[in-house]
């Protein structure tokens, strides 16, 4: 009983009270959420990107306390495809809407998305994942089968088909429907890696303890093994943020996704193409910011790793 | 090891099944094919009934699909809603295009990604390491469509206006110059590149991690133990090691790799698979949409099994029974 005691305090690294009364080798007990912050917080590229996110949701999300999105989308033939300048700093585009407040705009709505559709697919992959790990039987069969399908057809085509096909009839350019799609055929990498998990998860001890202290299945799997998946599935969730952005901003490149004067990262894009020779601002900074973005939330992925992986170096 | 190939190869068929009633239930939600005709009130509810009985529309669903897949795997893919031409002839006429930049785009990557991956792993933490370390991470994040619109910008529109050689903006060939093999050669270098960028990221990442996790094992202190120069130990026994798993990562690239040709198709106006799909999915052209859908599938199906398959005959470490 006692030894069990301290294995719980494991990461308390001084467990023993009664040398700090002798005043030598006391050190802060470490708690599990303190290890990972310090661990984080070490891995510099995390911690920049942490700081470079936080910025442009605060600025993106922020600036509609002092414009409202009319001025992002307001029509104006004399500054037509006018060069960045002061008044203008990221120019204007091919009708003269002001590219800096489009940009802060279309942030709020590619953030947005990429950050609902990411949520989307961690809760599928992890119920996915967790179904297919822990029954091994006619029902993980048809599941994994229909994950491998899906992996198979590139998404892109689907995600065509389906915005082109289904938009139609429920309005091309809906963002809720375009973030659920793109959730939905996100998800397949999640629930692979908490199958992984839960195979190797459910074989050990502390399982078979549960299970024989009465516990219910589904007590077993939402208290016991799922929390012990979610470090790898965070890490997995960032990285889908990033692919998110781009799958909306590809679609809204192509004109199915978001459609203007609604402004997206992807959608400002859209005539960017016919202006490259007189107006190439209107290309740049749309596609800089997916780039800062997604490079950011790569890193913050990297860094969360790190974080969780008690032999990391850091 | 016949069992092993002879078991994906069987697990493979339920899947192309699965893949195709996918494609078929998707072509079931776009609606009734004959709705148009509904409309029309000079045709009776017979004229209905004999066209659905001509296209076997008035059988149930699973025999529907079973026709369907027979006339997908004979070669009858339908006719487009839009040109009336056959599916198999429009796709037939684009893939060798969309294989052109398959070809040139995995040449560039596999040579460069080599090259980087090599070079940073033996300059572990040199100041060459670091920049192409920093450029990869870059080139992960990029959205290819937007290294695109830059790479247009850069060689084609900016060098053209400083009046140096220029590439062309797009399209295969210039008509003036006809369809000759430099010409061809001239216009697939951007989108090639632009394919190749993110591929080719990914690619030097794991190379270089792939064989500094390779110089930390026993085989390799054994091979510079009895003297081998180490020149000799990358190239004949680090670089086996690290190119076996590769194959298998550019199978499980390959849908990433044709999702990129819809966008890059058509910025760069490359008549390939990839841009007959997206002109299909601006008319709506179902039949056309369906086949490439299927088509596409299917392949990376059989890439992946392939790729399985070369790995177990190439690699003698692993036992398959």
């Amino acid at each position: 009983m006692t030894a069990s005691g301290n294995d719980s305090q494991v990461h308390g690294t001084v467990p023993l009270a009664n040398l700090g009364a002798t005043g030598a080798l006391v050190r802060p007990a470490e708690t599990l959420w303190s290890s990972f912050w310090r661990r984080f917080v070490r891995h510099r590229p995390a911690m920049i990107s942490l700081v470079v996110l936080l910025f442009m949701v605060v600025a993106s999300f922020g600036v509609s306390l002092f414009v409202s999105e009319d001025a992002a989308n307001l029509i104006d033939v004399q500054a037509m495809r006018s060069a960045p300048s002061w008044e203008h700093p990221f120019g204007t585009d091919d009708v003269g809407r002001d590219m800096f407040l489009r940009t802060l705009f279309g942030g709020q709505i590619s953030l947005r998305i990429g950050l609902l559709a990411a949520s989307i697919s961690v809760v599928i992959g992890i119920t996915v994942g967790t179904v297919t790990g822990y029954n091994t039987g006619w029902i993980d069969n048809v599941l994994m089968r229909i994950t491998d399908a899906l992996l198979s057809i590139p998404t892109l085509f689907i995600l065509i088909v389906l915005t082109r096909v289904l938009g139609d009839r429920i309005g091309v350019g809906n963002i809720a429907f375009i973030t659920l799609v793109i959730g939905m055929l996100s998800w397949m990498p999640t629930s692979r890696i908490v199958r992984a998990q839960v195979l190797s998860l459910k074989e050990q001890d502390f399982v078979l303890a549960a299970r024989s202290l009465g516990c219910q299945a589904g007590r077993i799997l939402v208290r016991h093994i799922v929390p012990n998946t979610l470090a790898p599935v965070v890490v997995a969730a960032t990285l889908d943020v990033g692919r998110a952005i781009i799958f909306e901003a590809s679609l809204s490149f192509l004109g199915l996704g978001i459609q203007p004067p609604t402004a997206t990262w992807g959608s400002m894009l859209n005539r960017a193409q016919a202006y490259l020779l007189n107006a190439p601002w209107i290309a740049l900074f749309p596609g800089i910011m997916i780039l800062i973005t997604v490079l950011c939330v790569n890193f913050l992925g990297d860094g969360l790793r790190d974080a969780f992986d008690p032999h990391s170096l850091h | 090891m016949r069992t092993y190939i002879l078991k994906r190869v069987i697990q493979a068929i339920p899947l192309l099944f699965l893949i195709s009633f996918i494609v078929f239930l998707s072509i079931q939600a776009t609606g009734d094919p004959l709705a148009a005709y509904t409309v029309d009130a000079s045709l009776t509810s017979d004229d209905i009934a004999r066209l659905k009985a001509k296209y076997g529309l008035d059988q149930p669903v699973p025999i529907q699909y079973l026709n369907w897949l027979k006339n997908m795997a004979t070669g009858n893919w339908g006719t487009s809603y839009f040109t009336r031409e056959s599916v198999v002839d429009m796709f037939l006429e684009r893939l060798p295009n969309t294989l052109i930049l398959f070809a040139v785009s995995y040449s560039l990557i596999l040579v460069v990604a080599l090259i980087l991956g090599i070079l940073t792993a033996v300059r572990q933490y040199s100041l060459f390491d670091y920049s192409v370390t920093a450029l990869s991470f870059l080139g992960i994040a990029t959205p290819s469509f937007w290294l695109g619109l830059m790479l247009i910008y850069l060689f084609a529109v900016r060098l053209k206006t400083w009046g140096l050689p220029s590439l062309p903006v797009g399209g295969m060939y210039d008509l003036s110059e006809g369809k000759t093999l430099a010409e061809v050669a001239r216009h697939v270098i951007l989108p090639a590149t632009t394919l190749s960028v993110v591929v080719c990221a990914r690619y030097v990442r794991y190379i270089r991690s792939s064989i500094l996790e390779q110089l930390q094992l026993d085989y390799v202190r054994t091979a510079a133990a009895k003297g081998l120069r180490s020149r000799t130990v990358l190239f004949r026994h680090i670089l086996k090691n690290v190119l076996l798993p590769l194959v298998t990562l550019v199978g499980l690239d390959l849908p990433n790799f044709l999702s990129g040709t819809i966008v890059i198709e058509s910025i760069f106006a490359w008549p390939g698979v990839g841009r007959l799909f997206w002109s299909a999915a601006e008319r709506t052209d179902i039949p056309v949409l369906m086949a490439i859908m299927l088509f596409v599938a299917v392949i990376t199906v059989l890439f992946n099994l392939i790729a399985d398959i070369f790995y177990a005959v190439v690699d003698p470490r692993i036992s398959y029974s």
